[in-house]
């Protein structure tokens, strides 16, 4: 038994032992000077497992490089000595250009990590600069062959007027479970079009000419063209309309928010994944408000006469269309139920170069209203503009190459092959915009349409300047809508706080932040914590902040929150919290007699805080925070060993604070010097009533004259003294207790007279005469009754 | 001499009448296309427009003939029921037999009609991408 134990343990420790010596760096190649460690895990922000060290005397790195590189002795020696500075073991990787040296961290850190390395080893006076060697990934390009002449789709920087795009490709290419809706003149098929993300849609044109069909309503949705000729024009039903070309209108605005793509193909669209719903309201020559209402509320899944129901309810409503005239009831109430039902309807300002106060449904409430610029980035020519434009996009204008390329159909007027084609008109700057707000959707789903419309302009990017037809937020809404930002929140900043002073000890109040990129869901947070927040607007937010956070005198941080995708947390703005000066009252007891035991003195007053602290004489004690009015405090037997008057005083730390103005308090004997007839007499005075009362004063007198001139009289009196005031105060409390009492005391009181009149001697000789008869008696009655 | 005064007399009066009749038909607008013209302009004979119509909540049935009569009387031009439309609107034609005064006239005195919400013309829109 003995045998197995001992060997159970040897093969244990055998485990132990070989685990350790495998798992030591120098054995695993961690940090081993010429190579990298085993694959890291990935840190959540991708990170790196690299540092880059550029030094300032290149002799170094040349001499370094042109030997064994990581075992050179200089090298290794420059390793530990940026090794001991980091905290960490760092290993040589490789030297590179710039007489920089790349090391190698023991694993993968987020940037934040690889950062803070960098700044300590920034601190050694040989290193020029240290810096993460990050990772680069390309953004994503589609391989559709025609993506280059789309570009308003580019990042600013390559293209002043596009949307910026390609960055947001690399977040989200969309969601399928989500459904936009183009209210248009319907659709053609097409080979750069996915078919299995178009979902069924609804013929909503009600009048059978203008719907070119053969018959009104129908469920479907496909665009058989839109010609008007030279004699339709001349009379009958279309008297006065254009003369066109089939427009296939629907098909390049769908092409612009869904194409196929990076499928080889054609052009790209905004949203790769998500599904496509047309509800055609426009025929040859337009269509119809009544029809279009119909549209708008089908689309977002409500209930309109006649028509089946919608098993496909859009979140974002396309609405490339419009008219002259004032909003009106039928558009602001279809408007209205859809956003109820949590739709986006983003609608084109129109063409005609005027203030969109009179084109509608731009001008209708809960709408998004979009204006159109050019390559360049300043107003397209057409445009309408004015302040209910919310935002801007691309919509072309000038050259051809300088319009918005789609997806359309070759067909001039009945329906033909598949092509691609430049349009301009606030027609093809909307759909950029749905489809922004599609991606936008598609990360955060739970998005509200305010909030939808707020965190779009929030990020959108400004208007470039000197483009000979310039865009200013007063009349080309909050700016060009900037795909790879709104699909995220933005990061807050903060620049001021209101109050930033307060009393500690006060009430709950509201704070009110002011700063940059606030969303809805914003949060405020106190010395890191959250708090209630109200959304005021982007610039504004106010927080609940209760008694409790300002209890105490502090500097407490501020901060705001904005929750991913994106966001992060702003930074921060201080808040003082001073302490009151505090002030005494009242203590409680104000005074106690020398040589008792500790007991907790009451301090009553105001403007205590949390941290207050009484004082006796100067030191602190141990000190409870009862309210902003009453302390309570541990005063130490120690402290009233001898008599004398102590000054009581409570301080308030800082911020701010003080000490309180003195309040005495007696130590001091409770019984007067002998012969002054001082108070005392508890159970005495219980029983009789006052001090005064000449039984009462008999006992004094007794006590001044008989017992303190003696040590065996004085402590008897303080023993009394100590033990009879609880009894006296039950004796005071019921008559009949004070009735016995007086009862009880008599004889003692007679003593008394008799002692301060004929002395202790007469009075012990009488009492002894007493005892002496009262036994003489009962031994003469003992006789009787045995006789 | 007589014949030269005759034909040059019937020249001039076809010429009147010829700008009569062009006169005439440029003042029908057709169905369909947008009024340039700003300010109101009569509704003519044979023409038709549509209206957008929402009543009040004690309308049970609009399309009712004798309430159709009844509107038709407000506005002095037949009134036809063309079909229910969402949000509880109603879609109605108003066919103008004899002349009449403009649109806006006629909504106008639909919508001083105590059972009336609101009524508007079913305006005609177009697509926004310009040439």
């Amino acid at each position: 038994m003995k045998k197995k134990a001992i060997g159970l343990l040897l093969f244990l420790a055998a485990v132990v032992l070989g685990g350790l010596v495998v798992m030591h760096p120098s054995v695993s190649g961690a940090g081993s000077s010429g190579g990298p460690s085993a694959a890291p895990s990935c840190a959540a922000d991708g990170g790196t497992d690299r540092i880059i060290v550029a030094y300032r005397d290149p002799s170094f790195v040349r001499s370094a490089a042109a030997t064994l590189q990581g075992a050179h002795p200089a090298v290794s020696e420059r390793i530990r000595g940026l090794s001991a500075r980091a905290g960490l073991e760092l290993a040589h990787f490789r030297f590179m250009s710039g007489n920089a040296h790349v090391l190698q961290l023991p694993r993968r850190m987020t940037t934040a990590e690889a950062n803070a390395v960098a700044a300590a080893l920034k601190k050694d006076p040989a290193v020029l600069y240290a810096e993460p060697d990050a990772r680069m990934k390309p953004l994503l390009v589609p391989n559709d062959p025609r993506y280059a002449e789309q570009w308003h789709y580019q990042a600013p920087a390559v293209v002043p007027g596009g949307i910026n795009l390609p960055a947001a490709w690399d977040k989200t290419t969309g969601a399928a479970d989500l459904v936009v809706a183009v209210i248009d003149t319907g659709y053609r098929p097409h080979a750069d079009i996915d078919s299995s993300r178009i979902v069924p849609g609804y013929d909503f044109i009600s009048d059978a000419l203008t719907a070119n069909d053969g018959d009104g309503r129908d469920p479907d949705p496909a665009d058989p063209g839109d010609w008007i000729t030279a004699d339709e024009s001349a009379s009958g039903h279309f008297l006065g309309c254009d003369v066109t070309n089939s427009s296939w209108h629907g098909t390049h605005v769908g092409g612009t928010i869904g194409a196929k793509t990076n499928n080889g193909l054609g052009v790209a669209g905004v949203n790769w994944t998500s599904r496509i719903l047309h509800a055609r309201v426009l025929g040859k020559c337009g269509g119809y408000l009544s029809d279009i209402a119909d549209a708008i509320r089908w689309s977002a899944g409500l209930d309109v006469p006649g028509v089946p129901a919608n098993g496909h309810p859009a979140k974002v409503l396309n609405m490339s269309l419009g008219g002259s005239g004032l909003c009106g009831a039928t558009y602001q109430g279809a408007i209205n139920a859809a956003v109820a039902a949590g739709a986006v309807v983003v609608v084109a300002a129109g063409n005609s170069n005027m203030d969109v106060a009179n084109a509608r449904p731009a001008n209708c409430d809960n709408v998004i209203a979009v204006a159109a610029t050019n390559r360049a980035g300043g107003r397209a020519s057409y445009s309408n503009y004015g302040t209910k434009i919310k935002i801007a996009a691309p919509g072309g204008d000038g050259a051809t190459a300088d319009s918005v390329l789609s997806t359309l159909n070759a067909g001039t007027t009945t329906p033909g092959a598949d092509s691609y084609a430049y349009y301009r008109g606030t027609s093809m700057a909307t759909p950029h915009v749905a489809g922004v707000v599609s991606l936008m959707l598609s990360r955060t789903p739970a998005l509200t349409p305010a909030q939808v419309l707020t965190r779009l302009q929030s990020t959108a990017r400004s208007f470039p300047t000197q483009t000979g037809s310039d865009c200013t937020t007063a009349i080309c809404g909050a700016g060009i809508v900037n795909a790879a930002a709104a699909i995220e929140n933005p990061a807050p900043a903060t620049t001021g706080i209101q109050p930033s002073l307060v009393v500690a000890g006060g009430n709950a109040f509201a704070l009110t932040v002011n700063g940059n990129n606030f969303v809805a869901d914003s949060v405020v947070r106190w010395n890191g914590a959250d708090r209630q927040t109200t959304f005021v607007s982007t610039t504004q937010l106010t927080a609940d902040i209760p008694a409790g956070d300002t209890a105490t005198g502090a500097v407490i941080p501020v901060t705001v929150f904005n929750p991913t995708p994106g966001g992060g947390t702003s930074n921060a703005q201080n808040i003082t919290v001073n302490n009151p000066v505090p002030e005494i009252t009242s203590l409680s007891p104000s005074s106690k007699a020398p040589g008792g035991s500790g007991f907790t003195l009451t301090v009553n007053g105001n403007g205590f805080v949390g941290a207050s602290v009484v004082r006796w004489n100067g030191a602190a004690r141990a000190t409870t925070f009862v309210s902003s009015t009453k302390l309570t405090a541990f005063i130490l037997a120690a402290d009233i060993t001898d008599e004398g008057d102590i000054l009581i005083t409570v301080f308030n730390p800082a911020p701010a604070g003080g000490v309180s103005a003195a309040k005495t308090f007696s130590v001091k004997k409770i019984l007067a010097a002998a012969g002054s007839g001082g108070g005392g007499c508890f159970i005495a005075t219980a029983a009789f009533g006052t001090p005064s009362e000449k039984h009462v004063a008999l006992l004094r007198a007794f006590r001044d004259r008989c017992l303190l001139p003696s040590k065996a009289g004085r402590a008897f009196v303080d023993f009394y003294y100590a033990v009879s005031p609880p009894i006296a105060e039950v004796i005071a409390g019921h008559e009949a207790l004070r009735f016995v009492t007086r009862l009880g005391l008599l004889p003692l009181v007679g003593a008394a007279y008799l002692t301060l009149h004929l002395g202790a001697a007469s009075v012990l000789g009488g009492a002894l005469a007493l005892f002496l008869a009262a036994l003489a008696m009962w031994r003469i009655r003992r006789k009787t009754a045995e006789a | 001499m007589k014949i030269k005064v005759l034909k040059t007399s019937s020249s001039f009066l076809t010429g009147l009448l010829l700008a009569a009749w062009l006169c005439g038909c440029a003042a029908l607008p057709g169905a369909f296309a947008e009024s340039a013209t700003p300010g109101k302009q009569p509704l003519q004979r044979g023409q038709s427009v549509q209206v957008i119509i929402q009543f009040k909540g004690d309308v049970a049935d609009p399309s009712r003939p004798d309430f159709l009569a009844d509107l038709s009387r407000t506005v002095a031009v037949r009134v036809a029921y063309v079909r229910p439309m969402s949000g509880s609107a109603h879609v109605l034609r108003l066919e103008v037999g004899e002349d009449a005064g403009p649109i806006e006239d006629l909504l106008a005195k639909l919508s001083q009609r105590p059972d009336v919400l609101f009524v508007e013309q079913d305006a005609v829109m177009r697509h926004q991408q310009t040439k």
